[in-house]
């Protein structure tokens, strides 16, 4: 029988984990709930400690209820009186979800401290089931994880413990009901702790191995899930914008983002793709305390003018045109062409980067619609962009194609030059330098409203300068320049020293694990000088703003980097490959050809720059701490990717492997896997079947006896029919005694059967010594008949 | 259980080989293993509060696509799958036998004794329950290791004659959560057999009354002279010894021989007894009245029977219950036995028909006394023993004999 400390210490522990969960769940939303979780802890080990002694009596209990309730309602009111409270910032109903949780917390040690009957525990166990399952709404993280796990073993063990109390009759039963009397408890096998803790373990193992199959199976709900502000899913947002405020763990979700499929002009497929390849969809020129939007509307305040259309220099207008006869422009021999299947027209598109394009000829991308090829056009921001007439995509999903080529290796990350000045000035008229413009086109890339971000990035540079001599000498005309600015021609060692010492100095740590120290400061700027940890939006959102601030035009991008090949020329993307990097405005001499409006020796390009300095994932060492580590990195994406971020998508994946791996000869571990289990399961039956057939032995409560019955019926002497022990035992010993290699045993069923009768009808038990030698007799007896040769059971030589 | 008395030990031993290797007792089914179906049963709290709350989360796991919400619900399920498998193998490996209790007078305790047995390779933790009425009793097995058994023994006691029900002894195993029940009949359902209400005799003021009801009464066979005193016949002399009574001295050859000389007695056949019972009631509907009578006569028949049996002088003892067929039990008088004889009276029930037929068995002995106890001054039953030539005294609740106090419950 348990004793009454484990199952208090389960019960507690239990408890204190339910609080745990619920605290470290609420921490980003509510940080006054972490903090009630720690005093309710420290009452749950005060109340543990008394061991009851404190208890209160019902009318106590009820006015301390009261007290709870009414500062329960207190705090209420005031959150709805604060306008910056969750219910105003959350929608409904998730914004009233984080409020529950302090107050089952509050509500349980206030229960512990009421008399406790059979109910009580249940009530106690319920409050903590429903902060579990409050707190798995709102966290999905490892260690939410790890703190579920424990609690789910903890609240099984206690489980088990509370059955153990209650059909003992320990605990008092629900008022008001007829339970009986207490049962006696006749025997103490169990109470170890750790023996408990194994049964509790297995018991958890074999509901999960009954409830995930049925997990995977269920079909996904397409409802949206409650929005807590959390981190949420690694993957491109549709709508155009990057929350830098958000924490939490990032999921990661194997979601198809679109496919390409590469080939080359002869229509041989290139599976040589390059696995860091970048698919740029879209930039956000606009941030404001820690969002970035394409759009000035979304943020209030003054901004500066909206970027005005750049236009296609030369023959390239002529493609804008369109129509039945564009053909993707000739690259060179080394050209492929990307055809792009997949994304939802209300997804962002994509296309490689850097994107390849020559003066004079036709945009490399064209839409294929109704048959024909129609071609995009170059965007206001540099970019390509389908043409912006009537329903450009009437087919779902977008089907398109780009023509390409390797990147150069000098500039591999250089985009394709383009004109910045204003439309109003024609070729070869006098005009203002565009870069130099406030009013100019790319105002709007030098955005930037954080002061000290100015000063802390001319720090930086300072100290880069001291091991950079382009560094240095871009910082030296800066200065000769008004406001400090960084001079054009410097834009780009400027922005590769900055982009390098956020990658490579070691100073930031890329991770998924996002975490604020100061929620009030800008999330870039505590990113920059506190955290220094995060994830590639951070990272891009950093250099964009750091460029920004001396002067240096620059771009949010977002788009994904890699793909998986899929053999024959064919690649996915997934929505865990989204990436964010920054494009940084450089010019360049003008390639021949190329002629601008104000001057025909520059030439403007987007320099692709990625300060992300990779996942951060550490070299598994050897031994333990490897293995550790292994199985540590291995259980969290399992749980990552087949626990919480399990979806419609994931579920389709899984079950095209299943069947894909069932195909491939899956199917005959599956079989022999059935079998065994079948077996396993059947087995048990099989041989209650049996023995209820062909009785062989006695099943009389006296161990001794019944493996006397035992071993002769596995000798050969099965009990006969319709005949008494005395009867067994006669015939058996006159068996055993006619041969001579069990001779010498054939008087123990004699003894045994005596000492037998004795113990059942006579009530004489036998004692110690005894026992001793009736074990001794079934030896001999047993190792006899194992060295004769087995009795023929066709005639049962026992039966009269 | 059934209404014969219960076979002696050596009886009981014959081996079942068609339905399995159990004993089972030659009359009745105190050591019959019993094999029933296992029954799972949820309390409705359990389906309310565990089931909807697993159900709860599942769905708003599911609708919000909450999967850890989904997960808990599920494994929340597979716990109370889990303890039903559990329960239902547990429950099923138990066997148990029941010992029988011998019948035992009202507000006597009986023991009521089972064994219960594992015979299957792992423990099993139940609550093992016995009821008979009000009278309940429950055991916690925790656990009852592999091929293990335990002997259960509680002590109830009745307070009324009858044979009580003792309802089938119960494994009920809801381990190991507690949120599904498997219960399954242990053993069948057994008996407890109480007698009648016992008062106090004054045996010899009975036997008294006895011999001298015989003689007031003309048409009673007067008794033989040597079957009140509890001595038999001269077989000689032999030399006093200190402690032998001056009575026995005889003196005559005490002088001739001038040495004290006693008389040495053969111990002469022991009278026995003839309790005839006549369990008249009037016709129509009961009444509390004539009740309190036939209680009175039973308890009186039994009082009787124990007391005589409880002497030492080893005389017979006959019971007779008319009827058809009539019980008899008769035998030698010694406290084992009077339980066994008098187990008819237990569920003797009054009848306004009461057989006025003589039995043989009253007439064995012309040593016995027969005393007809009956719920009426004149017993039907008592003329046609005294017709046929078989002396008899008759005692009624009327009669209220001076050497029976009835039992507390029927002196009002």
């Amino acid at each position: 029988m348990p004793s009454d400390f484990a199952f208090r210490l389960c019960t507690y522990l239990t408890l204190a984990l339910s609080c745990a969960c619920i605290g470290y769940s609420e921490w980003d939303l509510l940080p006054e709930s972490g903090v009630l979780a720690g005093v309710v802890l420290v009452l749950l080990a005060v109340s543990f400690r008394s061991g009851g002694r404190h208890e209160l009596d019902l009318q106590s209990a009820n006015r301390v209820g009261l007290v709870i309730g009414l500062l329960a309602v207190g705090w209420l009111a005031y959150q709805f009186i604060n306008k910056n409270s969750l219910i105003y910032t959350l929608p409904w109903p998730a914004s009233l979800l984080p409020y529950l949780g302090p107050l089952l917390m509050v509500l349980m040690p206030a229960k512990l401290f009421r008399p406790k009957h059979v109910g009580d525990w249940w009530t106690l166990q319920g409050m903590a089931l429903a902060g579990v399952g409050l707190a798995s709404s709102m966290a999905e993280d490892a260690v939410f994880g790890l703190l579920l796990g424990l609690y789910a073993v903890a609240g099984v063990m206690t489980l088990t413990l509370f059955y153990y109390r209650r059909s003992a009759g320990v605990l008092p039963p629900l008022p008001h009901t007829d339970s009986g009397p207490p049962p006696d408890v006749v025997a103490a096998g169990v109470g170890r702790s750790g023996r408990l803790a194994g049964r509790a373990l297995g018991w958890l193992a074999l509901a999960l191995v009954i409830g995930l199959p049925a997990f995977f199976l269920t079909p996904r709900s397409e409802a949206p899930r409650w929005n807590f502000g959390k981190a949420g899913e690694v993957g491109l947002s549709a709508e155009h914008l990057s929350d830098l405020t958000r924490t939490g763990d990032l999921t990661t979700s194997r979601a198809v983002a679109f496919h390409v499929r590469a080939t080359y002009p002869d229509g041989r497929p290139k599976d040589d793709l390059d696995v860091n390849q970048r698919w740029r969809a879209y930039g956000l020129p606009y941030y404001d305390s820690g969002h970035w939007n394409s759009s000035a509307d979304v943020a209030p305040g003054p901004r500066p003018n909206p970027p005005r259309p750049f236009l296609l220099s030369g023959d390239s207008r002529a493609a804008v045109r369109g129509g039945g006869d564009f053909m993707l422009p000739d690259l060179g021999p080394d050209r492929y062409q990307l055809e792009f299947l997949g994304p939802d027209r209300n997804e962002p598109l994509v296309l490689s980067d850097p994107v390849a394009w020559e003066i004079g000829k036709p945009a490399p991308v064209g839409s294929l619609i109704e048959g024909e090829l129609h071609p995009w056009f170059h965007s206001p921001d540099g970019s390509f962009r389908p043409r912006p007439f009537v329903d450009v995509f009437p087919v779902n999903p977008v089907h398109y194609f780009q023509v390409t080529r390797p990147p150069s290796s000098g500039d591999p990350d250089l985009g394709p030059p383009f004109d910045l000045y204003r439309r109003s000035v024609t070729i070869g008229e006098e005009a203002p330098d565009p870069l130099l413009d406030p009013g100019g086109p790319v105002a709007v890339y030098r955005d930037v409203r954080l002061p000290k971000l100015a000063f802390w990035t001319r720090n930086l540079l300072d100290r880069l300068a001291a091991t950079d001599p382009d560094v240095r000498a871009a910082l030296g005309r800066a200065q000769q320049l008004r406001n400090f600015r960084i001079a054009p021609r410097d834009y780009e060692p400027v922005a590769r020293a900055l982009s390098a010492h956020l990658a490579r100095s070691g100073e930031y740590r890329y991770t998924i694990k996002l975490r604020r120290a100061d929620t009030s400061a800008d999330p870039v700027e505590e990113f920059l000088y506190r955290t220094k940890e995060g994830h590639c939006q951070r990272f891009a959102a950093g250099l964009a703003l750091m460029l920004r601030s001396v002067g240096v035009p620059a771009n949010f991008v977002l788009g994904f980097r890699g793909c998986e090949s899929e053999g024959d020329g064919n690649y996915v993307i997934r929505q865990d490959q989204a990436h964010a990097w920054v494009e940084v405005l450089v010019v360049r001499p003008a390639p021949p050809g190329f002629q601008v409006r104000g001057r025909s020796d520059v030439a403007y390009h987007w320099l692709s720059l990625d300060p992300s300095p990779g996942d951060g994932e550490e070299e598994s060492g050897g031994g333990l701490p490897g293995w550790l580590g292994v199985a540590r990195e291995t259980g969290a994406a399992f749980f990552r990717n087949f626990i919480v971020g399990y979806n419609s998508d994931r579920r389709q994946e899984a079950v095209a492997t299943a069947r894909d791996w069932l195909v491939r000869g899956g199917w005959i571990a599956v079989g022999l896997l059935s079998a065994v289990v079948g077996v396993l399961l059947v087995r048990p039956t099989l041989g209650r079947r049996s023995a209820r057939s062909v009785p062989t032995s006695w099943a009389t409560g006296y161990g001794w006896f019944d493996r006397l019955t035992s071993v002769l019926a596995a000798g050969g002497y099965p009990v006969g029919p319709g005949v008494t022990p005395r009867e067994y035992a006669t015939a058996t010993g006159s068996a055993l005694a006619a041969r001579p290699e069990t001779a010498a045993v054939a008087d123990v069923p004699a003894v045994v059967t005596r000492a037998f009768y004795l113990a059942r009808y006579g009530g004489r038990q036998p004692s110690d010594g005894e026992h001793a030698r009736l074990t001794l007799a079934l030896d001999r007896l047993q190792a006899a008949l194992r060295s004769a040769p087995r009795a023929s059971t066709d005639k049962p030589e026992a039966a009269p | 259980m059934s209404g014969e008395p219960l076979g002696a030990v050596s009886d009981e031993l014959r081996a079942v080989s068609k339905t399995g290797p159990v004993f089972c007792p030659a009359h009745s089914s105190p050591l019959t293993a019993h094999r029933s179906k296992v029954r799972l049963s949820m309390p409705w709290s359990v389906r309310v509060w565990w089931v909807g709350a697993a159900l709860v989360l599942a769905v708003v796991g599911w609708f919000k696509s909450i999967n850890l919400l989904l997960l808990l619900g599920y494994v929340l399920l597979a716990l109370v799958g889990i303890n039903a498998w559990v329960a239902w193998r547990s429950a099923w490996r138990l066997t148990a036998t029941r010992r029988p209790s011998a019948p035992v007078f009202p507000s006597e305790a009986v023991v009521v004794t089972a064994e219960v047995a594992n015979p299957s390779a792992r423990p099993v933790t139940a609550l093992v329950a016995e009821r008979s009425g009000w009278n309940r009793a429950a055991w916690f097995l925790t656990p009852l290791g592999a091929g293990g058994s335990r002997t259960l023994t509680t002590r109830w006691t009745f307070s009324t004659r009858g044979r009580h029900r003792v309802e089938p002894l119960t494994a009920e195993v809801s381990y190991p959560f507690g949120l599904v029940y498997a219960s399954r009949d242990l053993t069948g359902p057994g008996e407890v057999v109480v007698l009648p209400a016992v008062g106090r005799v004054d045996l010899p003021g009975f036997r008294r009354w006895l011999a001298r009801g015989a003689s007031g009464e003309s048409h009673t066979r007067r008794p033989s002279r040597r079957a009140a005193p509890g001595t038999g016949d001269v077989r000689g002399l032999r030399p006093y010894r200190i402690g032998d009574s001056p009575r026995d001295i005889h003196w005559k050859s005490s002088a001739r021989r001038n040495q004290l000389l006693v008389r040495e007695y053969d111990r002469g056949d022991p009278v026995g007894l003839v309790i005839v019972i006549d369990p008249w009631i009037p016709a129509g509907p009961t009444r509390p009245e004539a009740g309190r009578r036939l209680e009175w006569a039973l308890s009186l028949a039994t009082t009787l029977g124990q007391a005589w049996c409880d002497s030492d002088d080893g005389s017979g003892l006959t019971l007779i219950v008319p009827g058809t067929p009539p019980v008899i039990r008769s035998g030698r008088g010694t406290p084992g036995f009077v339980r066994q004889a008098f187990v008819p009276l237990a569920d003797l029930a009054g009848t306004h028909v009461v057989p006025a037929a003589v039995p043989s068995q009253a007439r064995r002995s012309n040593r016995a006394a027969r005393v007809v106890v009956s719920t009426r001054p004149s017993s039907p039953l008592a003329d046609a023993l005294r017709s046929a030539g078989l002396p008899c005294v008759v005692v009624d609740p009327t009669a209220a004999p001076h050497w029976f106090v009835p039992p507390e419950e029927l002196k009002t």
